[in-house]
């Protein structure tokens, strides 16, 4: 996976889909993403076993977002709006793949969203998360459940979120930065041949690493120490860089606080690496 | 019989003697200050300068080339140099009606500055709306707005989600809405697992997410509301950002502007205009260039389209003016003289906006003064009633011919009237006046003042130097050769000839300046320095000569005898009449041969030109005249009983003008008295009624006609003509024509009566009834009126048999 011979990090990656308007833009997203890293698509698309287990209440009902109305639900009326929602997302991956050249499959599967996403994902690279609004920042149970068990890179996209310059990538000199400083170094030569390098921890000696590791690269990298590792000091270098993307190992060290809670006070597209 | 003497050599040229000037060349001579003999139009032009009224504008009336365009527009310069500049208009945008441009007056030069004004603090604008917007107060405001307002909207959510997970409940996403499930273990309750719950857990669970359903409802209902309530505070921020970079910008150019409450007012309308439009300063920033087909399609073309709504459209500047405007459009068409609005095309429709909205002659004269021809204006759609409405209205309102004759209905800008104080000036030829007069109800109303230029000018003893002053003036201002005093001698014969009048001058400058550019051609070409006599004459001859083909062919054709005119012998019923033809400004005479005949009838005199429709009305009325003399004077006691027919040999064209009826009465009775008529003179004038000859046009051209055919034949010393009396004072002749009649080769005969003329051309006396109403045996007249006598009783005779046929 080292990308000084410009092999791509990342060659297979995992889309979870849903046809809501949020997944499918950040559809979009996923597969220009596959595009620029030259990686396959698998495209999954989970029927929700706890809907259709709801759907089959005899109170099953639901309130409408747009009407404001409660309705009655049945097992046969849920299991054709999830074929519904399936077949719209594979259409919608299909057509942005074939637009974008991109080498893609989609298959549907039923069961607990999260169990059946993490079984996909045995011999993926990257597990691509459209994540739809999130209330009060707290990210999803399925999210949570990716990020913390997935063994391959995961990348979250909250929404209106897109692979954006500047590429920032948070380096705390640990085995697993260095390859997130590998994918973010790939990514940045495929966008505008800008990088922004965070530091954490002892500073000159980090900045010296990444600073081997980025040789030869072509790339323009400004760094900029991070005073204070937590999840605030972290939050607010990424906010001040305006980062486009930001990349993260899985394993960073943070003072105080865990990734989720990072991960929950950040609104740019959020490449986390293993 | 009474013996009418010919006149003499100096009756027939006024001739003008170079040695009562005192200088010698024109250089010595001042330039005329005044202008010559137009003292009554001056006075008229002076009134209606003056004159600060309603409806007072200005007809100059005359003659074109009599210079009355420069002098007009000299004295109205004069007279504006001393007047107040007039202030500055400008059209600025409506931000409430944008159709309805806002207008505004300034003081001189003030438009000029506002423009620039605007556009300095639009260029501020442009870089301070973006930076306040790009600083980290706006930019944090912003994110806590935006946050607080979806943790309202949160909030709530959580707060349900929460009631909810106390009852072991979870709000779950459905494909198109939420829902709430009962759960265990993480998971959602099977329907299996429901059934085998107490019936009262089954019904307690029930009426739960019944409760919390309804509160579901309520606070998607009230989702839109905290949207907007939202979208509002974030407004108002964006507003209180515009407003910081913008309210000092505006606050100094306001105060500025202070004695201006209306600049002050437009001020404050785009001070509100940038707070509500801070989107298009702030796309100057983004985007790149999107084009289509040409056509920028990007946001960052967009603002500055947008921006153009804070440019200010300086219509009249009167920043470098001095004293009030004088305007004279050339080409007075209806957009010219109001203004109109342009378009631009954009993605094929046409568009428009206050910036393009464009002067006319009105608005460029407002405050002062606007010459127009008169000619020119009638001759363009619709200008004539568009330049009435403006001056009936009192103000210019700019509107496309197809608003205004709504013929279109397309959204187009309807700019505030500009009010209108200017005084008119109308050029034109007199015709035109007297129609307008006549037939447009609103022209006395609105040109209250005529100027008539004149054409001529009395010939005095002082005349002569003034003439002569008016030459020098016009030869030093086109940069010509200074003239000696016989060339100016020369010129005021032929102003004198150009008049028709021994006792008049011609003023038509046009003409007079170019006989003088001619006269200086000659000059130069002979390589003098000072215009002689002969120089002009040469200039003069040389014009004649280049116009006269025609007149030449008539003469040839005259000489060979194609055309038949005799110039010596007798013949009955035959005189040489004269007539003049007018090409262009060169008018020739030459002799035509009058013939008549007479048989028995009713009394009529046939005029052959009227009946074969070459006899225009003027002649026919002459010919009538005849009737009327002939019945008077010969047969006022008895029926007329000849049938008489008279003709203008070999003409081919129509014939006009009553001054061949002497010539006819003459034919007419020379072929009653059956008396030869001398034809080596010919004749010319009218005659009415009662035997007088009246004055006519053109006698100096009318003899030198008759007398080049003559001259050409060989003068015998018997020809002349006979002219009225009443035209020896317009007599101006040629030098060759006075020599021969110096010479007594030639004759000119003031006539007064017909029996004077008739006389001439007989030599036999014409005769008085005596004491018994009888004409003297041998007399025209006495012939006549056997002749006439003798065809009454012929018709008397005629008549009886029938008449006793009927009594039987």
């Amino acid at each position: 996976m080292s990308s000084r011979e410009g092999i791509s990090p990342i060659r297979r990656i995992l889309i979870a889909l849903d046809a809501s308007t949020s997944g499918l833009a950040a559809l979009e997203t996923e597969v220009a993403l596959a595009s620029r890293m030259e990686a396959e698509l698998l495209g999954l698309f989970v029927e929700d076993i706890n809907l259709l287990r709801f759907a089959a209440l005899p109170f099953a009902r639901e309130v409408s977002y747009f009407s404001a109305r409660t309705r009655r639900l049945d097992s046969g009326e849920m299991e054709r709006a999830l074929r519904a929602q399936a077949s719209r997302a594979g259409a919608a991956l299909i057509e942005a793949a074939e637009r974008q050249r991109v080498r893609c499959s989609f298959r549907v599967v039923r069961g607990e969203v999260t169990t059946q996403l993490l079984a996909a994902a045995h011999d993926i690279d990257l597990v691509a998360l459209g994540m739809a609004r999130r209330q009060f920042r707290r990210i999803s149970s399925t999210v949570r459940g990716i990020v913390n068990a997935a063994q391959s890179s995961v990348l979250l996209l909250p929404p209106d979120a897109q692979i954006r310059t500047p590429v920032v990538v948070v380096y705390d000199g640990s085995p697993a930065s260095v390859k997130a400083l590998s994918v973010a170094r790939y990514l940045a030569q495929r966008q505008d041949n800008i990088l922004t390098v965070l530091t954490t921890g002892k500073t000159e000696n980090q900045k010296a690493g990444a600073a081997e590791q980025l040789e030869g690269s072509g790339l323009a990298v400004r760094y900029r120490s991070l005073p204070d590792a937590n999840i605030a000091g972290v939050a607010q270098g990424v906010r001040q860089e305006a980062a486009g993307t930001l990349i993260l190992c899985s394993g960073l060290y943070l003072k105080e606080g865990t990734l989720e809670d990072l991960l929950e006070r950040l609104d740019c597209a959020v490449l986390l690496v293993r | 019989m009474a013996t009418i003497e010919r006149l003499g050599p100096k009756a027939l040229c006024a001739r003008c003697d170079p040695a009562q000037f005192t200088f010698k060349t024109t250089s010595e001579l001042d330039d005329l200050t005044e202008v010559v003999g137009q003292a009554r139009a001056m006075q008229a032009i002076e009134f209606g300068i003056g004159i600060c009224r309603d409806g007072y504008n200005l007809f100059v009336l005359g003659t074109p080339g009599t210079g009355r365009r420069s002098v007009v527009r000299q004295f109205i310069e004069r007279k504006a140099a001393t007047e107040p500049v007039p202030r500055d208009w400008c059209y600025v945008n409506n931000f409430e009606q944008p159709h309805i441009p806002r207008l505004l007056e300034l003081p001189a030069g003030t438009g000029a500055k506002l423009r620039r004004d605007m556009e300095q603090l639009i260029e501020d604008l442009r870089s301070a709306i973006p930076a306040a917007f790009e600083s980290e107060e706006y930019r944090a405001r912003r994110q806590e707005l935006e946050q607080e307002l979806k943790d309202r909207q949160e909030h709530a959510f959580e707060e349900l989600r929460q009631q909810a997970e106390g009852h072991g409940i979870s709000m779950i996403r459905t494909p198109s809405g939420m829902a709430f499930a009962p759960m265990h273990k993480g998971e959602v309750l099977s329907s299996e697992e429901f059934h085998k719950l107490p019936e009262a857990e089954q019904k307690r669970i029930e009426a739960v997410v019944t409760s919390l359903e309804e509160q579901l409802e309520k606070i998607i209902n009230q989702v839109p509301q905290v949207r907007r309530e939202g979208q509002r505070r974030i407004r108002e921020l964006e507003r209180d950002v515009t407003m910081s970079a913008v309210g000092h910008l505006i606050d100094e150019l306001k105060k500025e502007y202070s004695p201006l409450p209306k600049v002050v007012s437009y001020l404050e309308a785009v001070q509100q205009a940038v707070i509500d439009n801070a989107d298009d300063f702030r796309r100057q920033e983004e985007g790149q260039e999107i084009t289509i087909l040409g056509i920028s399609l990007s946001r960052a073309a967009a603002g500055a389209s947008a921006l153009r709504r804070f440019q200010v459209n300086v219509l009249i500047d009167h920043g470098d003016t001095k004293g009030a405007p004088v305007v004279y459009e050339d080409n007075p068409s209806y957009q010219s003289l109001v203004g109109r609005v342009e378009h631009i095309s954009q993605m094929g429709a046409l568009v428009t906006d206050f910036t393009l909205i464009k002067p006319g002659a009105l608005h460029r004269a407002n405050g002062g003064y606007l010459m127009l021809d008169v000619r020119k204006i009638l001759m363009q759609p619709y200008a004539w009633e568009g330049l009435k409405r403006a001056l009936s209205s009192q103000e210019v309102r700019i509107e496309s011919l197809g608003q205004a004759l709504s013929l279109i209905s397309t959204v187009s800008l309807e700019p505030e009237p500009i009010p209108l104080d200017v005084k008119v000036v109308l050029l034109g030829e007199r015709l035109l006046y007297y129609l307008l007069n006549y037939f447009d109800p609103d022209f006395g109303d609105l040109f209250k003042v005529a100027a008539d230029f004149e054409d001529t000018m009395t010939r005095t003893g002082e005349s002569d130097l003034l003439y002569a002053r008016l030459i020098a003036t016009i030869a030093r201002k086109e940069g010509l050769l200074a003239l000696d005093r016989a060339a100016c001698a020369r010129l005021i014969e032929h102003g004198a000839r150009m008049a028709a009048d021994a006792e008049k001058l011609s003023i038509r400058l046009r003409d007079i300046t170019d006989r003088l550019r001619e006269a200086d051609y000659w000059t130069r070409q002979a390589g003098r320095d000072v215009v002689t006599g002969d120089d002009v004459q040469r200039a003069l001859d040389a014009r004649i000569h280049r116009a006269d083909r025609l007149r030449e062919r008539l003469q040839d054709e005259i000489h060979r005898g194609t055309l038949l005119i005799d110039t010596q012998g007798e013949r009955i019923g035959q005189v040489n009449g004269l007539s003049v033809v007018g090409l262009d400004d060169f008018i020739f005479g030459h002799p035509s041969r009058i013939t008549a005949s007479v048989r028995l009838g009713k009394g009529d005199v046939l005029d052959i030109q009227r009946e074969v429709e070459l006899g225009g009305p003027l002649h026919s009325k002459g010919v009538l005249i005849l009737s009327g003399f002939l019945g008077a004077r010969y047969a006022s006691d008895r029926p007329l009983s000849l049938s008489a027919s008279l003709v203008f040999e070999q003409t081919y064209g129509e014939v006009e003008g009553d001054s061949a009826s002497s010539a006819e009465l003459y034919a007419l009775l020379s072929a009653l008295a059956e008396t030869p008529v001398k034809q080596s003179l010919a004749v010319t004038g009218s005659v009415n009624q009662h035997g007088e000859v009246q004055a006519i046009g053109g006698v100096n051209e009318k003899i030198e006609g008759f007398f080049d055919v003559c001259h050409r034949r060989g003068l015998t010393g018997e020809q002349g003509v006979l002219i009225p009396a009443a035209n020896v004072k317009h007599l101006m002749l040629r030098r060759d024509v006075v020599e021969a009649v110096a010479q007594e080769k030639f004759h000119i005969y003031p006539v007064s009566t017909a029996d004077q003329g008739i006389e001439l051309l007989t030599g036999l006396p014409a005769g008085l009834r005596d004491e018994n109403g009888l004409f003297p045996d041998g007399t025209i007249n006495q012939r006549v009126e056997v002749r006439l006598l003798i065809l009454a009783e012929q018709a008397r005779a005629f008549a009886t048999p029938l008449e006793a046929e009927k009594e039987t």
